[in-house]
């Protein structure tokens, strides 16, 4: 039974897997996967799974708040949401495509859940494909032999939701018309989305305005972007701001190639809460100024890497001076320490980047931290940094701008608003000023680690021994802190900074957006642990956080724990997604009192904080009478039972339609 | 919600690590750590501290802590820990063990290097020890610590402490460790917790392993051999090495010299964590709720056992030959009545009543009696999830709990 279920998982995975390719109307793609469909009916519930999974419409309140609170770029950040609006319609019109020709069983599984599918769908796309998804529902109301495809039941379920969808459009655009009807909760958070996206944007472009940056514009179309316009605009509600583009800058987490090619700025003028006082600004050009010209004599040299690494420094030091307001004090050491340090002749600071610049006097390098002189340090810091590298460590970057952080310079009124702006030694060589993405993985961040952090193999064999054991060494701190310098925000994990690092850094974001997703979800559905997976299972099983680096599933892990704890095991899974839909509690007391109609049992309100509303838990409202939403499921499941008692006959009737449907619908 | 007791073991004035702990309904303190000192607290049961790191590093049993997240501790202890910090002149003398167990861990990462470049098995380490003495913290601690270092050991626990009491488990840790649900206690595979820790479970059913020698005996050689599977295809895993948790002392003289010494406060605490452990398993926590099924199954439905304890089946319903005694690996039936209400029942993953399988089978989870009514031939449990039992066979131990 094991092993069936397994494959069942695995069919899952790999019609999943197939389902990436299906990102256009592709005929030969959809008659292929009807065809695997087709070849795989043991596994139809897998296969619809992967289906519905494909076309299920990502919580994009979630993915908007999950943005905007961790400041990451929403628009990258959908891309690696399931289904991007475009790809939904040639996945329904597979859907379609296996219903017409496959059908049996299939219809069956689909027609559960098809009203949420399709709806999903229509509820996001443009008008034209709004068009093209309701002739796919014309046909299914009387196909090529003129037989339903699917029965009445559902079908008219679907139209009376797209006449609901219709009215809800047509006339008001405010939230309030959502109380009359059932409405997808997402809905009403998706505008909160928005406004707050909005404001956020809007706040992050007058900070850099204040901060009168000269950053050269930023060349960068990406078709990711454009998605997310494309989403912005379809959205159902735009409550006014459909002016709205998401701006160039907001530089995602997931393309930081750019950052090799692109002046060292670029990345700065992110997330910028605050605006900085006039002698911070300076500083801040002036610090740019020398990256820009370690910039261009590390093209010169590259195989200097002190250049790379005090560019690396630079960069987080300009990063660090940007997030954390600075003492006056602060400011003239950071001068002293450019003066002295990086031999910079002093120049206006207003100048500009120069091009000039290229024969930049670098005569010498910083072979050796600098050494705090007492004197100028801020009462906080009486005492030499912790864990001088004495050694090889010398040349360390991250050394360098720890050291500027001991100073003091960092050290305090470092704490920027309230989401976690705060710039401490924690985040040495890491996340400098927390809210931006990753730093510049450029080459000479990416070289500069390995060759500084002394690596295990570098200290010499410990002995097993209580001596050994207990004996002090300096540098080992720096293999779990300082040798990760790349760290999640959220929970402070590190990762190193390389290509491994980075795309476990980017999985275990996707971890934490999936964790926190079930977080919210958890409000609307009940979770509960599921069995522990047999000793086979346990053996072959590897777990696939750190390996996935594809787009999040996010019902992977259900499904692949639940699937193995019993044969009926989707169906349970099935009731929680009938579950999780909810009804916003009506105004007319009367109407709210009102049980159940089908159990007469009270519903349960809970207060829904995404959506600020007060929500019927399970509950769906149909024709305006709400229901539970598993009493209405069950009834509806009853109905189709008696309805399909000749399904063997309808079988062979979709079988026959074999030929003509695909052409039918797919031109 | 009654009393809030945070005791603070060691709090001096430095600048780098702010630690600020948030009592419920109370005003929020602030403590400054120096580098390589500990911050300690103990948290009753029914009592929640939050916790957030303001600036500088920390960590919690080996685990980072970000900067900013709220952490909540409820019912536990708690011991905060910094490397970083700045350095002070008048440092004082080492008082943690932590350089030490940093120590093990280099020593312990040297020997992973060596083993990947040979392709040999990494660093199994066992750590044993008397009870109380910290030894899942330190499993914690270097577990966290090989994790950090992007691999993946595998933590085998013969001690309970990663799901129900008094089973013996084995997990990948591939995943950040929860530091709030504390390192394993909830361990599940449920897909709304923070911890997706996947472990494979056999079912010991006694908070010692001094009740049962034979039956631990059986159970660790069984649990071994998966283990071995596992790492002979996991090469991560083989690597990275393991850690094994024992609880107190396996030899059983020694246990008994060991038994007078351990202070009675610990017990009375230990059960508490037993107890939380149960509820935890059911209902998760309070951060993580988890919705268990109450289910009425037919008696008949199910067969119960317990392993080698004096029969309570009646003569009649034993195997011919067999006779009352029984060994101490003897499979016994049990046969449903009022005595099982509030026992926690382990699932096995068998699916015959065939002895040595059912004694060697895993267990797929638990369920907790709360009614057994005899007239009707039925039985009300708590199932951690919806959906019939996908097994029949369950094994009974020693733990009972009380839904509160």
């Amino acid at each position: 039974m094991a092993s069936l279920e397994i494959d069942l998982e695995s069919v899952r995975q790999d019609y999943r897997a197939s389902l990436q390719d299906l990102t256009f109307n592709s005929k030969p793609i959809i008659t292929n996967l009807t065809i695997i469909a087709q070849e795989n009916l043991p596994a139809a519930r897998a296969i619809v799974q992967a289906i519905e999974d494909q076309i299920r419409t990502e919580c994009l309140d979630a993915v908007f708040d999950f943005c905007v609170y961790f400041k990451l770029n929403f628009s990258l950040y959908l891309y690696h949401v399931k289904c991007p609006p475009p790809h939904k319609l040639p996945v329904l019109y597979l859907l379609d495509s296996i219903s017409k020709n496959v059908g049996g069983i299939y219809i069956q599984l689909f027609a559960r859940n098809l009203c949420n599918t399709f709806m999903d769908t229509y509820d996001v796309v443009d008008q034209p494909t709004k068009q093209k998804l309701e002739r796919v529902l014309a046909t299914w109301k009387s196909g090529p032999t003129g037989a339903p495809v699917y029965s009445t039941e559902v079908t008219s379920q679907i139209e009376r939701a797209l006449l609901k969808q219709q009215l809800r459009l047509q006339p008001r655009g405010s939230i309030d018309v959502g109380r009359h009807i059932h409405i997808n909760p997402n809905f009403l958070s998706g505008a909160i989305g928005q406004n707050t996206l909005t404001n956020y944007q809007q706040q992050a472009q007058q900070s850099q305005q204040n901060q009168q940056l000269q950053v050269q514009p930023v060349t960068q179309v990406q078709p990711v972007q454009q998605t997310a316009n494309q989403w912005v605009d379809n959205t159902r509600y735009n409550n006014g701001i459909s002016g709205y583009t998401a701006t160039p800058n907001r530089q995602g987490y997931y393309n930081t190639q750019q950052y090799t090619t692109r002046e060292p700025t670029q990345p700065l003028q992110q997330n910028q809460m605050f605006a900085l006082p006039p002698d911070q600004q300076r500083l801040l050009q002036e610090c740019q100024r020398l990256i820009v010209q370690h910039q261009q004599y590390a093209l010169q040299n590259p195989s200097d890497l002190h250049y790379q690494n005090q560019l690396g420094s630079l960069q987080q030091l300009s990063e660090a001076i940007q997030k954390a307001p600075l003492t006056n004090d602060q400011i003239q050491q950071v001068r002293q320490f450019f003066a002295t340090r990086l031999s910079v002749p002093s120049t206006a600071p207003t100048q500009p980047p120069s091009v000039n610049a290229l024969n930049f006097p670098f005569t010498v390098p910083i072979l050796n931290p600098p050494v705090p002189t007492p004197v100028s340090m801020p009462p906080a810091s009486v005492v030499p940094p912790p864990v001088p590298p004495h050694n090889t460590l010398v040349p360390d970057p991250n050394a360098l701008v720890k050291n500027l952080m001991d100073f003091g310079l960092l050290g305090s009124g470092n704490i920027v608003g309230g989401v976690g702006g705060t710039v401490t030694s924690a985040n040495v060589g890491g996340f400098v000023g927390g809210s931006t993405p990753t730093p510049p993985p450029s080459g000479s961040a990416a070289s500069d680690t390995p060759t500084t952090i002394m690596h295990v193999n570098d200290f010499e064999k410990i002995q097993l021994t209580s001596n050994d054991i207990q004996r002090k060494r300096d540098g080992v701190i720096a293999i779990l802190y300082d040798a990760l310098p790349l760290q999640c925000k959220q929970c402070g994990f590190r990762y190193a900074r390389d290509e491994g690092g980075k795309a476990k850094m980017d999985a275990h974001l996707d971890w934490h957006f999936r964790q926190n997703r079930r977080m919210k979800e958890k409000a609307k559905k009940a979770q509960s642990r599921s069995w522990f997976v047999s000793e086979e299972d346990w053996i072959h099983s590897r777990e696939a956080e750190m390996k996935n680096t594809q787009s999040p599933a996010f019902f992977d892990f259900e499904n692949a724990n639940t699937a193995k704890s019993t044969v009926g095991a989707s169906q349970p899974k099935k009731d929680e997604i009938v579950k999780e839909s909810t009804v916003i509690v009506p105004f007319d007391p009367e109407r709210a009192g009102r049980p159940c109609t089908i159990c007469q049992e009270k519903f349960q309100v809970f207060w829904n904080d995404a959506d600020e509303e007060w929500l019927f838990r399970n509950a769906i409202e149909v024709d305006g009478v709400i229901y539970h939403a598993t009493c209405h499921a069950d009834a509806l499941k009853n109905q189709e039972n008696a309805q399909s008692g000749g399904d063997a006959t309808s079988n062979t009737v979709l079988g026959k339609r074999k030929p003509d449907s695909v052409n039918l619908i797919h031109n | 919600m009654t009393s809030r007791e945070v005791h603070c073991v060691k709090s001096r004035i430095a600048p780098n690590t702010l630690v600020s702990a948030l009592k419920v309904e109370e005003t929020s303190k602030e403590w400054k750590l120096e580098p390589e000192h500990e911050f300690r607290f103990e948290v009753d049961f029914g009592t929640t501290v939050k916790l957030k790191l303001i600036s500088g590093t920390a960590e919690i049993y080996g685990t980072e802590i970000g900067i900013g997240p709220e952490y909540e501790f409820s019912g536990r202890k708690i011991a905060i820990f910094t490397w970083h910090g700045t350095c002070s002149v008048e440092y004082v003398a080492n008082e943690t063990p932590m350089t030490s167990y940093l120590n093990m861990h280099l020593a312990l990462e040297q020997r992973r290097e060596a083993a990947k470049a040979k392709g040999e098995q990494g660093p199994r380490v066992m750590i044993v020890g008397p009870e109380d003495v910290g030894k899942t913290s330190l499993s914690k601690i270097l577990l966290a610590y090989t994790l950090r270092q992007s691999r993946q050991p595998i933590f085998v626990d013969l001690d309970g402490s990663i799901t129900m009491p008094g089973t013996l488990t084995a997990t990948p840790i591939n995943q950040i460790i929860d530091v709030e649900e504390g390192f394993g206690s909830s361990a599940t595979t449920s897909p709304s917790l923070g911890s997706s820790m996947l472990p494979i479970v056999y079912y010991y059913g006694y908070s010692d392993p001094g009740e049962n020698v034979k039956l631990y005996k059986v159970l660790t050689a069984k649990l071994a051999q998966s283990v071995k599977r596992r790492i002979a295809e996991d090469e991560d895993a083989r690597i990275s090495g393991m850690m094994i948790d024992t609880s107190g002392l396996i030899d059983s003289t020694g246990y008994e010299i060991i038994q007078h010494c351990v202070v009675d406060r610990g017990k009375v605490f230990r059960r508490q964590v037993q107890m939380r452990k149960i509820r935890e398993y059911f209902y998760g926590l309070p951060k993580f709720e988890l919705s268990p099924c109450s289910t009425l199954i037919n008696l008949n439905d199910i067969t119960i056992y317990r392993v080698g304890v004096g029969s309570l089946a009646p003569s009649s319903a034993l195997p011919i030959g067999i006779d009352r005694k029984v060994s101490e690996t003897q499979l016994v039936k049990v046969e449903p009545d009022d005595t099982i209400r509030h026992s926690i029942l382990a699932l096995t993953a068998a699916n015959s009543p065939d002895e040595q399988t059912l004694l060697e089978s895993n267990i797929i989870g638990f369920i907790y009696v709360s009614e057994v009514d005899m007239v009707k031939q039925k039985m009300t449990i708590l199932t951690p999830c919806p959906g019939r039992l996908p097994k029949q066979y369950l094994i009974m131990g020693s733990y009972k709990w009380m839904e509160s």
